[in-house]
């Protein structure tokens, strides 16, 4: 097993990179351009987040897709390139402006126009929604066809809600009962509540549980505890129980990334929260025939599914400084994938490059500027140990009279990174714990995870991840209302309950109407 | 005839008929054709977001076993043996299967293979259901017939038992005149007569509801 250097695709491509920046030379990518978009075009959905992605005028920076073309053609024409920030930033809102009634992709909708509709600029098969309200005539049409197409229908709905959440179609009777009462929206949250608790919403490889594979990323053969595999490195049904759990009832989702619990399920199939010191989980789950289970960061390091076993040994593994892990959880949990230039917000004077992997070279720092500091306070935890181990490590496991543990596996250890001197250099030991998030500056993981569980981008991702599971897609411009909606009442009426905001979605237009 | 392969055979004749009769006003061998049947087009409101959703293998297996009344795992096994949604079209169906294929998501799209594995979960459950109704004492669609003989009334009695219990609501006249039709098409295919075209049709007719559009999507 090994972690790749986060830099070794740039540099693999570097020479066609090479190859693209002297043909299209100056192509330089600027930093400070999302910003200035998104000064320039404030109310556009591309710029919820404060800074428009890269992929807005780049493929992958340096490279210009057809809009950023169109843009650097109208930008300071005939001055000497490379341009100073200054000269980029005077000339870009004239060259902005220029591009705005062009039509990069060519579907017949300008530039503007899909920003407005938050539609793809540069993909023809992306259009502004051509939604249009019914008309006195078909709404009385519709209102006596089995579905009422205008308007939204309790009975569809019903439906809906059986088949998501209880994972099978209402009775002839409980349609009927709706289809006939003046009160259908108490039938609908009898209907969700009693669903909710069904074990097809969240039973082991339910609805919920497997809401949770792209955040959790589990793989058989490396599993220990039931089923465990020949090479076992921790159990992600903990991790698993833990998102069901924080899920479901009457609790905050903020704990995804703030427990400094797990959870376990019983043989009956309940979910109990379990607070325990590493050595009281040892002690109560492990054993010569249930190994590698137990939950090693101490309770005061924890950041919910951020330092679970899984977590910390599928992505950390032996890296000193974790991209991975830090990439996995800006993804799974900020819906930011950097992978796709998603969630950009360079930091001035990084990356450094403390682990010397070349992140500071042009084409690397354009994502590691933002990366590396997202980064830095997941490097106090170990994955699978890694570096000069023998001299720190402890083989027996030894159990602290604080119930902490000493080894380095899936633990935190302050002094990490100086096991990795010999494999990443000096310099390694001066990488920071603290790190940047959102542009807050954070000390450590666990501040990391609370500035992370009370920012926007949380709340929408939540309610984002919910919205594709029950509509079925990607809220489209003429749901932006509603769906900002339920983002805004998650974290202020709802106190982050989720199933209070699902009972706000399935009322929703978008949600019931056929 | 296996009887089995008999349902097969019908299977691919009635889709034979259902394509020729969307032909009627085809001339034939340039002779003037007969009078095109008018049907009254229904004017309808179009739905204005169109989302669809696909049921998905588990909640389409769950949904045949209530209406059919068969234990979950008796609706389909390949084989005999193996559960056709929970193990071998899981993926095909909708499934994930995250541990070991690295499936954490749905298909982006429904497999081109997808309507094959759902014709074989619809067809193996609804064969299950009709066999149990023809030996028991408590049949589920077959309950008023006579199966060596039956009549257009008891025929569209269980045409809408098929649609009450399938799609939870009521035929259209349209949907019964076509289902109790159809035994006379399975009445004609050579072997076919008494009891076992009374089974053929009950099986097909099941499986022709269970298949439609509004069964398979929600």
């Amino acid at each position: 097993m090994h972690q790749q250097s986060p830099c070794i695709t740039a540099r693999s491509t570097a020479a066609a990179l090479a190859f693209a920046v002297s043909w299209a030379q100056p192509a330089g990518a600027k930093p400070v351009a999302p910003r200035e978009f998104c000064r320039i075009y404030p109310q556009t959905p591309v710029c919820a987040s404060g800074a428009a992605p890269c992929t807005t005028c780049h493929t992958t920076p340096p490279a210009r897709n057809a809009y950023g073309t169109q843009v650097e053609s109208a930008l300071l024409p005939g001055t000497p390139r490379p341009l100073s920030d200054e000269q980029y930033l005077g000339g870009l809102p004239d060259a902005l402006r220029a591009a705005e009634s062009l039509d990069a992709d060519s579907d017949g909708t300008s530039n503007l126009e899909e920003f407005q509709a938050g539609t793809l600029h540069v993909d023809a098969n992306s259009l502004p929604s051509r939604f249009v309200r019914c008309d006195s005539e078909e709404r009385a049409l519709a209102s006596a066809q089995p579905w009422n197409t205008c308007a939204y229908d309790p009975v569809y709905a019903l439906r809906r809600i059986g088949l998501d959440f209880c994972g099978h179609s209402p009775t002839r009777g409980e349609l009927e009962a709706v289809r006939a009462s003046n009160d259908w929206q108490v039938l609908l949250e009898q209907k969700l509540g009693s669903c909710l608790d069904s074990a097809f919403w969240q039973g082991k490889d339910g609805v919920l549980w497997n809401l949770a594979n792209a955040k959790i990323l589990p793989e058989s053969s490396l599993k220990s505890g039931d089923g465990a595999a020949d090479l076992t490195l921790a159990d992600y049904e903990d991790d698993y129980n833990l998102f069901v759990y924080i899920n479901t009832d009457d609790r905050d989702v903020r704990e995804l990334l703030t427990a400094q619990y797990h959870a376990i399920r019983e043989p009956d199939g309940a979910l109990v929260r379990v607070d325990r010191t590493p050595g009281e989980d040892i002690l109560a789950r492990e054993s010569e025939d249930n190994e590698d289970v137990a939950q090693l960061v101490p309770q005061d390091r924890r950041a919910g599914m951020l330092t679970t076993r899984w977590f910390l040994a599928k992505n950390t593994m032996f890296t000193p400084v974790p991209r991975t892990t830090a990439a996995q959880a800006y993804r799974a949990y900020l819906g930011y994938d950097i992978a796709k230039m998603e969630g950009l917000r360079p930091v001035a004077g990084e990356p450094v490059d403390f682990d010397r992997k070349g992140v500071t070279a042009e084409p690397c720092a354009v994502c590691h500027s933002t990366l590396d500091p997202l980064s830095y306070p997941f490097s106090r935890y170990d994955g699978i140990g890694g570096g000069d181990e023998e001299e720190s490590l402890d083989p027996d496991m030894e159990i602290n009279a604080d119930g902490t543990v000493n080894g380095t596996f899936a633990n935190y250890a302050s002094g990490r990174l100086e096991r990795f001197v010999r494999e990443a250099g000096p310099q390694i030991v001066e990488a920071p714990e603290a790190g940047l998030l959102l542009g807050q500056p954070v000390a450590n993981l666990v501040e990391w995870a609370e500035v992370a569980a009370n920012s926007e981008p949380f709340a929408r991702k939540v309610v984002l991840d919910y919205w594709r599971l029950l509509v079925g897609e990607d809220p489209q411009p003429s749901d932006e209302a509603e769906f900002a909606t339920l983002v805004q009442r998650l974290s202020s009426e709802h106190g982050y309950r989720v199933e209070r905001m699902l009972r706000d979605l399935i009322a929703t237009e978008a949600y019931g109407a056929p | 005839m296996h009887p089995e392969r008999t349902v097969g055979i019908l299977i691919v004749n009635f889709s034979f008929l259902a394509a020729a009769s969307a032909c009627t006003g085809e001339p034939k061998n340039g002779a003037p054709s007969d009078p095109v049947p008018t049907v009254p087009i229904e004017r309808v409101t179009a739905s204005r977001q169109a989302r669809v959703k696909y049921k998905s293998g588990a909640r389409y297996a769950n949904d045949l076993a209530g209406a059919l009344d068969l234990p979950r795992d008796a609706v389909c096994r390949e084989l005999g043996r193996y559960d056709c949604v929970d193990e071998v079209h899981r993926i095909v169906l909708g499934g994930v299967e995250p541990y070991t294929l690295g499936v954490r998501e749905p298909l982006p799209s429904i497999a081109v293979t997808a309507p094959i594995a759902q014709d074989r979960v619809a067809l193996a459950a609804c064969t299950e259901r009709i066999e149990r109704d023809l030996g028991a004492s408590a049949p589920v669609f077959l309950t008023t017939v006579d199966v060596d003989a039956p009549t257009p009334g008891e025929l569209a009695a269980t045409a809408r038992r098929f649609y009450d219990r399938i799609l939870g609501r009521e035929a259209t006249p349209d949907e019964v005149s076509a289902l109790a039709q159809f035994h006379s098409t399975v009445t004609d295919e050579p072997g076919e007569s008494g009891a076992i075209a009374t089974r053929d049709w009950a099986i097909l007719s099941c499986f022709m509801v269970a298949t439609t559009l509004e069964s398979i999507f929600y």
